[in-house]
C-alpha cells in the first residue's frame, strides 16, 4: 500500500514511524510547503520523494492512504483534495476547525466510499485500549463517571504555545493554546460516556500570558455516564490520565507511562479492602515505572503507542474494507462536543 | 559596509555586533519582536529590526542597503523538531529574501558539530571528514549540515560570495559550562581525559574571526574552522573555572579511555538486552561522545593562511574576559536606535 503525508513538522514524525511500522505499506513521499524540511525529512526517514505542491503529490505517487498532519486551518481543503484523489485519509485532530466543514468531509468521503479518520491516538495507548476491553467485558460494572486529566506546564519559558515571536496556529481561536488539547480529553470521555446531553464549562486565567484562559473544566452528562474534563497548565507535575468510575472497580489509566492501576471490590474482610488495594496500586506504578523507562531505552514509541495501533488497524481496515477504527459517528460527536466546549469560551 | 547580522542578541552575535561596529561597518542587528533591546547596550550605529525568521513577518525590507550578511541564527531550544524546523525555515526564508536582493556576500556560522567524528583522526581540520549520514549525530548537527547545504546550493545560484565558519566549543561570560569538558554532578565536576587539549574559541576572539572574514575576501568559497590556538587542556579549564568563576567545587579525572570504554560497554549491554533499537542518552551515542569528548588537536589552519587570522586574546586574557569584573568584556556602545520593519518598509 502507498502512502504518502502531507506536514513535515513535529507530529508528522510520528506518523512516520508509524506508517514505516507497518509491514506492506510504502511511505513513498511528503509535501510540505518549506523544501527544505521537506527534503530533511525525506532523507532523515528514507522517503524516496519530497514534494512541496500536495496535488503533484497525489497525481505523481496516487497514494491510497494520506496522512495529512499540517496545522488544523488546511485540514479541509488538503484532506477534500486526497479524498478527490480516490486516497483514503487520515487527519489529525481536530479534523477541521468548523463543524460545517468536518460534516462536508465525512459526506464526501461517503461519496467516494473511501474511510476519513480523525487521530484519536489516545484511545489506542494499551492501558485505555485494556479500559475499554474492562468496560466491554463487563468487569468495570457500569460506568458512573470519568474524569479525564492533563496538566501540561504550557505556559514555561521556551513553551511553542506562549512563543511572544511565533504565535501558536491555536492562539488566535477561541480557548487559545487549550484548544489544542479539547480534543483528546473530548474523545477519551466519550468513549466511556456515549453521547453528551449537557454541559457545564468553566475557563479561567491564573497568570498573566498570551492565553486568553490557562485553565479549564467541562463538566458533561452523558447517555451512560458523566464525565469531568481538566486541563490545567499550572498543576504540576505534567501527567495525562484517564480514571473510569465503574461499579465494580475504579480504574486509572496513564497516557505518558503504561499504568493501569485498579481498585476494585474485592471479597474477604472489608479493612483488608484498601491494604489489597494499597499493594496492587503500588505494584502496577512500579511496574509501570519499570516499563516506561524499558520503553524508552528499547527504542518503542512513547505516549505515542496508540497512534502506531491506530494507523495498523486503519490498514488493516482499508485493506478489509472493514469499518475503521474511528467512526464517522465518533467523529462527529466529539468534535460537536469541541465545538460546544469552545464556544463557551467564545460567549465568555 | 552595511552588514545584516541574524540571531545578533544571542552569545555570539552580541560580540559579532560589537566587532563589526568597532570595524567600522553599519550594522543592522537583527532580534526577536520579544528581545528586550534596552539590555543590549548597542550603539547608535546599530539599526535593530525586529522579525523571527521562521514565520510572520516579511524579510525583504531587512535587506534594504543590505551587502552583506552574517547569519548566526540557530534554534537552541526545543525538541529534535524545533531545531531543525527552526533552524532550516528560518535559514530558508532569510536566503529566499536574500536572493530578491542586491546582497552577495554570506557568511554563515556552522558548527563543528558537522564531522564526522568516528572518523575524525588525531588532528581536526578545515578537510576533516564528513559523515555520509549526518542523523545519528542529532538535531542540531543535521540542522547545521543542512544550513550549509542551502547555503551552498543558493550560493552557487546567485553567484553569492559565500564563506561558512565551524567554530568549535564557544565558550565566555554566561556560557562557560562546557559540553566538552566531562560530567558535572552538584559539587563534582567530572573531567573526562584530563590532558585532552579542547577545540575552544572564546566568543570574542570567535566573533573576531567573522569580522576578519568579511573584512576580507580571500576567504570566498571556503568552508573555515575556527578555534584559538592549541594548548588548553580539559583540567587547565575546569580549573580556571572553579576558581574563576568562585563557584568551587570539586573536580575528578577520569582518563578518557575510562570513560569511552564505559560507553562502549554501556552500548553492548542495551544492544545485549533492548535489541537493536536501542536508545541511550545523548552522551552514550558513539558518534556525540566523540564530539565532546575525542582528544583531538583542531586547527584553523584556512584561516591562518587565507587571512592570516589567529585568535587576537590568550586564554589568560579570555578567562579574565568571562571570570574577571564585567568591565573587562567588550567595548561598550550607547544606545540603539529601534527602526520597526514596517516603518522601514514605509520609507522605501
Amino acid at each position: 500500500m502507498k502512502a504518502v503525508l502531507i506536514g513535515a513538522g513535529a507530529i508528522a514524525r510520528e506518523h512516520i514511524g508509524a506508517l514505516q511500522s507497518v509491514p506492506g505499506v510504502e511511505l513513498a513521499g511528503i509535501c510540505d510547503l518549506s523544501p527544505v524540511m521537506a527534503e530533511a525529512t525525506a532523507e532523515q526517514f528514507k522517503i524516496p520523494r519530497w514534494f512541496t505542491d500536495h496535488k503533484k503529490m497525489l497525481a505523481d505517487i496516487v497514494p491510497e492512504l494520506v496522512h495529512v498532519t499540517t496545522p488544523p486551518g488546511s485540514h479541509f481543503s488538503l484532506a477534500s483534495d486526497a479524498l478527490e484523489a480516490g486516497a483514503h485519509v487520515l487527519v489529525e485532530k481536530p479534523i477541521t476547525p468548523e463543524l460545517a466543514q468536518m460534516e462536508t468531509l465525512l459526506e464526501l468521503a461517503a461519496r467516494r466510499g473511501r474511510c476519513l479518520v480523525e487521530d484519536h491516538n489516545y484511545l489506542f495507548n494499551k492501558p485505555v485500549a485494556r479500559l475499554l476491553e474492562m468496560r466491554s467485558s463487563g468487569e468495570l460494572g457500569e460506568v458512573v463517571h470519568v474524569h479525564v486529566t492533563f496538566h501540561l506546564a504550557i505556559l514555561e519559558k521556551g513553551s511553542r504555545y506562549v512563543d511572544p515571536n511565533v504565535p501558536h496556529p491555536c492562539a488566535s481561536g477561541p480557548g487559545g493554546a487549550i484548544a489544542d488539547f479539547v480534543s483528546h480529553l473530548a474523545y477519551l470521555a466519550l468513549a466511556f460516556t456515549g453521547p453528551s446531553h449537557w454541559l457545564q464549562v468553566s475557563w479561567r486565567k491564573r497568570a498573566t500570558s498570551p492565553l486568553p484562559a490557562d485553565e479549564l473544566r467541562a463538566l458533561l452528562d452523558g447517555e451512560r455516564a458523566s464525565a469531568l474534563l481538566e486541563f490545567s497548565s499550572h498543576a504540576q507535575p505534567d501527567g495525562f490520565w484517564i480514571e473510569v468510575h465503574g461499579t465494580k472497580l475504579r480504574a486509572r489509566a496513564s497516557l505518558f507511562e503504561p499504568l493501569l492501576a485498579v481498585e476494585r471490590v474485592r471479597l474477604g474482610a472489608r479493612p483488608l479492602m484498601p491494604v489489597k488495594n494499597g499493594l496492587a496500586m503500588a505494584m502496577a506504578h512500579a511496574r509501570a515505572g519499570l516499563g516506561g523507562l524499558k520503553r524508552k531505552l528499547s527504542g518503542r514509541p512513547m505516549s505515542y503507542e496508540g497512534l502506531y495501533e491506530l494507523v495498523r488497524r486503519n490498514v488493516a481496515a482499508i485493506r478489509t474494507s472493514s469499518r475503521p477504527p474511528v467512526e464517522p459517528a465518533a467523529i462527529r460527536e466529539v468534535n460537536r462536543l469541541v465545538a460546544d466546549i469552545l464556544r463557551t469560551r467564545k460567549a465568555a | 559596509m552595511k552588514v545584516l547580522v541574524t540571531g545578533a542578541n544571542g552569545f555570539l552575535g552580541r560580540e559579532v555586533v560589537a566587532a563589526l561596529v568597532a570595524d567600522g561597518h553599519e550594522v543592522r542587528a537583527l532580534v526577536r519582536p520579544s528581545t528586550d533591546v534596552a539590555r543590549l547596550s548597542w550603539g547608535s550605529t546599530v539599526d535593530v529590526a525586529r522579525a523571527d525568521l521562521r514565520a510572520g513577518t516579511e524579510l525583504a525590507p531587512l535587506f534594504l542597503g543590505v551587502e552583506a550578511v552574517v547569519h548566526l541564527a540557530t534554534q537552541m531550544t526545543g525538541d529534535d523538531a524545533a531545531i531543525l524546523t527552526g533552524t532550516l525555515v528560518g535559514t530558508e526564508r532569510l536566503l529566499a529574501a536574500m536572493a530578491a536582493s542586491p546582497a552577495k556576500r554570506l557568511i554563515l556560522c556552522s558548527s563543528f558539530s558537522v564531522y564526522d567524528w568516528l572518523r575524525v583522526g588525531s588532528v581536526l581540520d578545515d578537510d576533516s571528514p564528513l559523515p555520509a549520514d549526518i542523523w545519528p549525530s542529532g538535531a542540531y548537527a543535521a540542522a547545521k549540515s543542512w544550513q550549509e547545504r542551502l547555503a551552498r546550493r543558493l550560493a552557487e545560484q546567485y553567484g553569492w560570495k559565500l564563506t561558512v565558519l565551524r567554530p568549535g566549543f564557544v565558550w565566555g561570560r554566561g556560557n562557560d559550562d562546557l559540553a566538552c569538558i566531562g560530567q558535572r554532578l552538584g559539587r563534582w565536576q567530572f573531567v573526562f581525559g584530563p590532558l585532552r587539549r579542547l577545540p575552544l574559541t572564546h566568543v570574542q576572539n570567535c566573533a573576531d574571526a567573522f569580522r576578519a572574514v568579511l573584512a576580507n575576501e580571500a576567504s570566498v568559497g571556503d568552508t573555515l574552522n575556527v578555534v584559538d590556538a592549541l594548548g588548553t587542556t580539559a583540567a587547565r579549564y575546569a580549573s580556571e573555572q572553579r576558581y574563576g568563576s568562585g563557584r568551587g567545587g570539586l573536580a575528578l579525572w577520569i582518563p578518557f579511555w575510562a570513560v569511552r570504554a564505559f560507553v562502549w560497554f554501556a552500548n553492548r549491554f542495551a544492544r545485549f538486552v533492548f535489541g537493536e533499537r536501542y536508545r541511550l542518552p545523548s552522551m552514550f551515542v558513539p558518534t556525540r561522545f566523540d564530539l565532546r569528548y575525542k582528544p583531538v588537536d583542531a586547527t584553523s589552519t584556512g584561516l591562518r593562511k587565507k587571512l592570516g587570522w589567529r585568535a587576537p586574546k590568550s586564554f589568560k586574557e579570555c578567562a579574565r574576559a568571562t571570570w574577571g569584573p564585567e568591565s573587562e568584556t567588550s567595548a561598550p556602545v550607547p544606545a540603539a536606535v529601534t527602526v520597526a520593519i514596517d516603518e522601514r518598509r514605509d520609507a522605501a
